[in-house]
């Protein structure tokens, strides 16, 4: 009771339902069927917001992009399943006995490699681009978890964010940069995010998400 | 006692600030120096400026509730509305100093150029009472989730919300919110029915204040009065537009005399062009000669017969007896407000040349008459030949065009003198002009 208002403990983060599961699983605990959840029905959100056209990007042209609603939905997906990388209270990870490294590299894993497969399905029964569109997703991904390594907490939504106002607002990007939304610079989504990558493999697995 | 500390609050404005100069800068040559047309694509940004601030209001409402804030306000002599609003208002002022920033930024730029109107309070009033509202409706998303969650979340709602308004209800959209396509360079939005825009969206932040701070009884009751205004702007809103004062009348500038400069009509409200206007006229008529009407003044801006008609009573009192040539907007400067150096030019060539636009592919393998002839005259006017000079330009690159039929006739037309190119220009206007000019006719260049 002398705990001061807003103080968290490690309890109140597990939440009476993982009291009785092993630590590490509680701890890092993002195998809670509330997350895949959450994860499954804003991966639904994204498959119909693919179905809306929006013309705001680059209203006079007509043809082969993909539109905007479908590229600015990613966020909220790719926000939840960043939720993987928090790897703990400060103390906790901080103190730990054994290298974070391994478990590091699987909780990225898990976070990419469920945002592509998750982008993948809805680009096999939807009519998006699917190359452009599963690039998005990855990449957006990865600048979410770059983002949440270098500033923690915001990070990633403040990264992200910025990144897609910029490629999103009307005609800021003229059409031959923007490899947001134009499957014809494939070839360039791929370097930024190959880039992407290994400014990951640089940052993040030194520098832990806590939470 | 402040709750967002200053850095955070700067953060905050920038973020605004960005978003919505994300929006007004790639567009400036559609408003810059018409006030209408600056007011109305401030209003627009309200698209980005609203998702960030949705964000915003979910983030800190996240953080107010579940660092502890919250628990404290509860203990406050005030009522939980009060320290609600009160939070929100700190953070709005934030959001306020950022959005009216590019605001004041963009009024001034287009207060240096334009030559009738004035700035309107009303159109910023509405967009800070829209920009409320998101607030208010992040922060209620913001109450239960984290805030790594809840700011996308707020953020790709707000976006997704306002573009199927947009898209699939845009009279709706035009008639209860700020954000109108309608309102522009000749006609605005009338004070009153956006004060009463500003009016309701205030009283539907209002009502999210309460209802998410325990006062439902009280909240549901100014929503439901919220209600009103907005039914009753659904029914008046999607009608009520005004003219601008003075924008339409025409003013005719230059001179009359075709040798000296030239002479163009154009809409008040287009007066700040005059000069570029005239300037690039009496280019094309020195670089191209005989190949562009020379006594003809052009009535610029996609003129309606009124416009024609009071064109012609200038030019009547003014004792001048001109042809009157009305310039399409859309295909020779594009609807903007700032001078479209390569469309108009590109619009005297292909005008001339009888070009006819958007009528199916053409076989650019090999030249026609009417091919070296725009690629000369492009030429003379610095126009590209790649194809992009403009939407829709004509390819006429030699790499990329076949003229080895009359590499003989383009050099003619080339070195001739302006005197004999004139008198081939005048003899063939008709053939130029229908697009039957035949390959004999163009080797007669020169000769």
């Amino acid at each position: 009771m002398s705990r001061l208002v807003g103080e968290r403990t490690v309890r109140d983060r597990l939440g009476a339902r993982d009291e009785g599961r092993s630590s590490w699983l509680a701890v890092h605990g993002f195998l809670r069927p509330s997350w895949w959840c959450a994860l499954v029905g804003a991966w639904v959100l994204v498959g119909f917001s693919t179905a809306v056209r929006l013309p705001f990007q680059y209203p006079s042209e007509d043809g082969n992009f993909i539109d905007t609603i479908a590229v600015v939905s990613l966020l909220v997906p790719v926000a939840i399943s960043a939720g993987v990388l928090a790897e703990g209270p400060r103390d906790l990870v901080r103190g730990a006995a054994r290298s974070l490294a391994p478990g590091r590299f699987l909780r990225l894993g898990v976070h990419l490699s469920v945002t592509a497969l998750a982008a993948s399905g809805i680009a096999m029964i939807s009519p998006v681009p699917a190359g452009v569109f599963i690039g998005d997703a990855v990449l957006l991904a990865a600048l979410f978890a770059l983002g949440d390594s270098l500033r923690g907490g915001l990070g990633g939504f403040a990264l992200t964010g910025t990144v897609l106002v910029v490629v999103t607002a009307p005609r800021l990007v003229p059409a031959e940069f923007n490899v947001f939304y134009f499957p014809e610079h494939a070839a360039a989504l791929a370097w930024l995010i190959l880039a992407t990558f290994v400014l990951i493999a640089g940052v993040f697995l030194r520098r832990p998400v806590l939470g | 006692m402040t709750l967002v500390p200053t850095r955070w609050g700067l953060a905050i404005a920038l973020a605004i600030g960005l978003a919505t100069a994300a929006m007004v800068g790639p567009s400036w040559a559609w408003w810059l120096g018409i006030w209408g047309t600056t007011h109305n694509v401030l209003s627009d940004s309200v698209l980005l400026a609203g998702a960030a601030t949705s964000a915003v209001g979910a983030i800190g409402s996240s953080r107010v509730h579940r660092g502890g804030l919250a628990q404290l306000g509860r203990g406050a002599a005030r009522s939980p509305a009060a320290v609600a609003g009160r939070a929100m208002t700190e953070i709005w002022l934030w959001i306020a100093a950022g959005y009216s920033a590019v605001y004041a930024v963009c009024l001034t730029l287009t207060g240096r150029q334009a030559t009738v109107g004035r700035p309107e309070m009303a159109p910023w009033v509405a967009a800070l009472a829209l920009l409320a509202l998101c607030l208010s409706l992040g922060w209620a998303l913001g109450r239960r989730l984290s805030a790594r969650i809840a700011g996308p979340l707020a953020f790709v709602g707000w976006y997704g919300a306002l573009g199927v308004l947009e898209s699939f209800a845009p009279q709706l959209m035009s008639a209860v919110t700020p954000i109108d396509p309608r309102f522009g360079a000749y006609d605005g939005v009338p004070a009153w029915i956006l004060g009463v825009k500003a009016a309701w969206l205030t009283a539907a932040t209002v009502g999210i204040v309460l209802l998410v701070s325990g006062s439902g009884r009280r909240g549901m009751a100014v929503l439901w009065l919220t209600s009103l205004l907005v039914a009753a702007l659904v029914f008046v809103g999607p009608d009520v537009l005004e003219p601008r004062k003075g924008t339409r009348t025409q003013e005719c500038v230059g001179s009359a005399d075709p040798e000296v400069l030239g002479m163009v009509c154009l809409p008040r409200v287009k007066g700040f062009l005059a000069e570029q206007w005239l300037r690039e006229q009496s280019l094309a008529r020195g670089k191209l000669g005989a190949l562009v009407d020379q006594d003809v003044v052009y009535v610029v801006d996609e003129p309606d017969p009124d416009a024609l008609t009071e064109a012609r009573q200038i030019l009547d009192s003014r004792g001048i007896n001109a042809t009157l040539v009305p310039v399409s907007s859309t295909t020779c400067h594009s609807g903007q407000a700032q001078f479209d150096v390569t469309g108009w030019r590109r619009c005297q060539v292909e005008d001339a040349i009888g070009y006819r636009r958007g009528e199916g592919p053409r076989d650019f393998g090999v030249a026609t008459p009417a091919d070296v002839l725009t690629r000369w005259g492009f030429e003379r006017l610095d126009l590209s030949l790649d194809g992009s000079a403009g939407p829709g330009a004509p390819i006429l690159d030699p790499g990329t065009v076949d003229y080895t039929e009359f590499e003989s006739a383009y050099e003619a037309l080339s070195t001739a003198s302006s005197v004999s190119r004139d008198a081939w220009f005048t003899r063939y206007r008709a053939q130029i002009r229908g697009g039957t000019l035949t390959a004999e006719q163009l080797a007669e260049i020169g000769s």
